[in-house]
């Protein structure tokens, strides 16, 4: 019972990294890539939390935390380097 | 009971992750397709924790998933609106005069 619905959450985020991956490889803007690329690492994040469900383990819900955060702090340092012009330290 | 419970939320958090990975493929632009991974992406982990909470009812668990899930909701918007305020509101004119 656990292990099926482990099993059909598995298969599902795989197709789901599958599609961002196509996306973040075809994506034609930058910011589609490092939206791709966000969606990718919540999706692995939700991975881990999945594994911890199987196993019994709450320890997986700290790297969570963390690795929340570690996204925001990632994704929006990526998303400064999307248009050098609007950074704010050019103005006149 | 509550482990099927658990397991259909779990079912629920895959099917979220999946509709999100077919909005980005499906979408047209940028800003539909970030609205589709940013909210149906937040739904996901929202379910996996209240379905780690239902298989676990602990007040450790609890109070790590609420927190966890208080950051992510704090962070995902904030993240969503740098991306797209940087890619939306692009100013050639100012690029023009400083090139």
């Amino acid at each position: 019972m656990i292990e099926i619905a482990y099993h059909i959450f598995t298969a599902l985020i795989a197709a789901s990294v599958l599609c961002c991956l196509w996306r973040l490889w075809k994506g034609p803007s930058l910011a589609d890539r490092i939206n791709a690329a966000d969606v990718i690492a919540l999706a692995c994040i939700g991975l881990a939390v999945g594994y911890g469900w199987k196993n019994g383990d709450a320890l997986w819900l700290d790297f969570a935390m963390v690795a929340g955060l570690v996204l925001f702090v990632g994704t929006t340092a990526l998303s400064l380097y999307l248009d050098p012009n609007d950074l704010g330290e050019s103005e006149p | 009971m509550i482990t099927y419970l658990a397991a259909i939320c779990l079912i629920g958090a895959g099917l979220f992750a999946f509709v999100a990975g077919l909005g980005l493929v499906r979408f047209q632009d940028l800003p539909s397709r970030m609205h589709a991974a940013t909210k149906a992406a937040g739904a996901a982990f929202a379910l996996v924790l209240l379905s780690v909470c239902l298989r676990m009812p602990d007040w450790e668990v609890i109070g790590k998933s609420v927190i966890a899930l208080a950051f992510a909701f704090l962070t995902l918007p904030v993240a969503a609106h740098a991306l797209g305020g940087r890619s939306l509101m692009r100013r050639p004119a100012d690029k023009g005069e400083e090139g």
